[in-house]
């Protein structure tokens, strides 16, 4: 059945994105909010705007370097899942990073002293304050994983919505709309839709749970 | 040994102790641990929050040391409770666990019970010093409140204006304050502006409200101490004895103080003089009445 290839890629694609979204943001949000350093306000005025990327530019950018004559065009990504998860990432990674750093710079500096004062350094530091955030923390993953999960711009420019290769929930249902097969697009929509819901659900439910 | 670090709000006394603790530069002097105003719990467990110190050590006996402080100081049964459903002091005393277990050479304590009502800031405030004393912690406890540093320890550092200007025993810094301002912050009663002068080898404070005989190199814009003990009251003028200064007043208000009497006189400037209720019943003092103020040259403090 194609409409489950779609699902599994759409899942991969979205997963693969999601994991690296929230490595590179987590860590930069962490970083940013606990180290001082020169052009730090720069740099949180860049995450910031990163948040509210519009996907067809970044689909855009993505397109140039790595198309057949760009300066990554080598690499033979174009077209291909790997395009699809480097847009998403790009993406998602400024949404992730941005609300890691509001949520660490919401902890209020006795309690970052008292950290500090217990000897919380490194990993422990990131530790502690993780624990102390996990709701926030939990929502910006949310964020980064609603920001992937809805994305049909920048997927369609480097993934080319090619047929058993680069399809995914989202390409699909503006492919056939576009054909005029409304009853097709209306179930995967639903499917984009409940497929959107229970990973959001999950983590829903981490996140009161950490609450209680 | 307990140093009390006693000054008004804003004299720079938490940003002293952050600077002592490393937190201001980032080096942390993992010799001290600290304890603050507010518990400052981790929404993890008491054990946990206890023993983060000691995690972050990579000590091996986290646990025994951990239900060892908790015992001590009567928070075991709430070892697994989350911390933040704690009243407040049980979270302070937590907060204390955490800094004890580490068996700091310096307790650094930033007025740690100001956030209690006041019969567990008492009762806290007992208990933590036996503690203090039992295991021989070196602590230095910062305070705004004159009579918790009365009640907390025998050294008393005074700190104004982010400078300690007076260090010493408490019952030298209260007798001899360093300054006036010292004084003044205090509160200490008897303590008047004016200048000292000097005529035939005797020297003499005046303004113009009042004068008296004082030991004391001249000095202008000076303020002299006599402390409320150190007065006699009299009846009558009193003469044949060594003391210098003789004050005419009357008696504004009588206000008892446990065993003794709190006299307030107006004899140009407002003073309070400390009696015993025996003498106040014995003389018949009532206000409105006549008195005389006796005190010694030498019983001034001039600074």
């Amino acid at each position: 059945m194609e409409i489950i290839e779609i699902i599994i890629l759409t899942f991969k694609v979205s997963g693969c994105a999601l994991i690296c979204s929230i490595v590179l943001g987590g860590g930069l949000g962490f970083f940013v909010a606990l180290n001082n350093f020169t052009g730090k306000k720069q740099a949180i005025a860049i995450i910031n705007t990163g948040m509210g990327l519009p996907p067809v530019v970044v689909g855009l950018l993505v397109l140039l370097f790595l198309w057949r004559g760009g300066p990554l065009g080598f690499m033979e990504l174009i077209y291909t899942p790997i395009a699809m998860v480097i847009a998403q990432i790009i993406l998602a990674t400024p949404i992730i990073a941005g609300l890691t750093m509001a949520a660490i710079q919401a902890v209020p500096e006795k309690m970052k002293w008292q950290a500090a004062a217990l000897g919380a350094r490194g990993w422990n530091l990131v530790w502690l304050l993780a624990k102390e955030t996990k709701s926030s923390l939990l929502a910006a993953v949310m964020a980064g994983f609603g920001g992937i999960i809805s994305e049909v711009g920048a997927v369609m420019m480097v993934g080319g919505n090619i047929r058993g290769q680069t399809r995914v929930l989202t390409t699909s249902i503006v492919l056939e709309s576009q054909k005029g097969n409304i009853n097709q697009a209306i179930i995967l929509g639903l499917v984009l839709i409940t497929l959107s819901f229970s990973v959001n659900c999950c983590l829903t439910l981490i996140q009161q749970r950490a609450r209680k | 040994m307990i140093k009390v670090l006693l000054g008004p709000n804003g004299a720079g006394k938490s940003t002293y102790l952050r600077q002592l603790m490393g937190i201001e530069t980032g080096r942390i002097n993992s010799a001290m641990a600290m304890v603050f105003q507010e518990p400052l719990l981790f929404d993890l467990t008491v054990f946990e929050n206890v023993a983060l110190g000691l995690k972050f050590r990579k000590d091996k006996t986290i646990a025994d040391k951990v239900e060892n402080w908790l015992k001590k100081l009567g928070i075991e049964h709430l070892k697994q409770r989350r911390a933040l459903t704690l009243s407040g002091g049980e979270a302070q005393k937590t907060a204390l666990a955490r800094a004890l277990v580490l068996e700091p050479k310096t307790l650094l304590l930033d007025e740690p019970f100001a956030n209690l009502d006041i019969p567990s800031q008492l009762q806290l405030r007992l208990e933590l010093k036996t503690i203090i004393i039992e295991h021989h912690i070196p602590t230095i406890w910062v305070t705004h409140n004159k009579e918790e540093a009365l009640a907390i320890g025998e050294h008393l550092m005074i700190m104004i204006n982010r400078q300690i200007v007076q260090e010493g025993a408490l019952k030298d810094v209260l007798q001899k304050p360093a300054s006036k301002e010292i004084a003044l912050f205090l509160g200490i009663d008897n303590i008047f502006q004016g200048a000292v002068t000097q005529a035939n080898g005797r020297f003499f404070f005046k303004n113009e409200r009042i004068g008296f005989e004082v030991v004391a190199l001249a000095k202008n814009n000076t303020w002299a101490i006599v402390h409320p003990e150190d007065i006699i009251l009299s009846s009558q003028p009193l003469t044949g004895t060594s003391a210098r200064n003789c004050l005419a007043g009357r008696i504004q208000a009588l206000t008892p103080k446990g065993l003794t009497y709190n006299v307030t006189i107006n004899a140009g400037e407002t003073f309070q003089v400390n009696i015993t209720r025996v003498s106040v019943e014995e003389m018949g003092l009532t206000p409105g009445k006549a008195i005389y103020l006796i005190f010694k040259a030498t019983a001034v403090e001039v600074i």
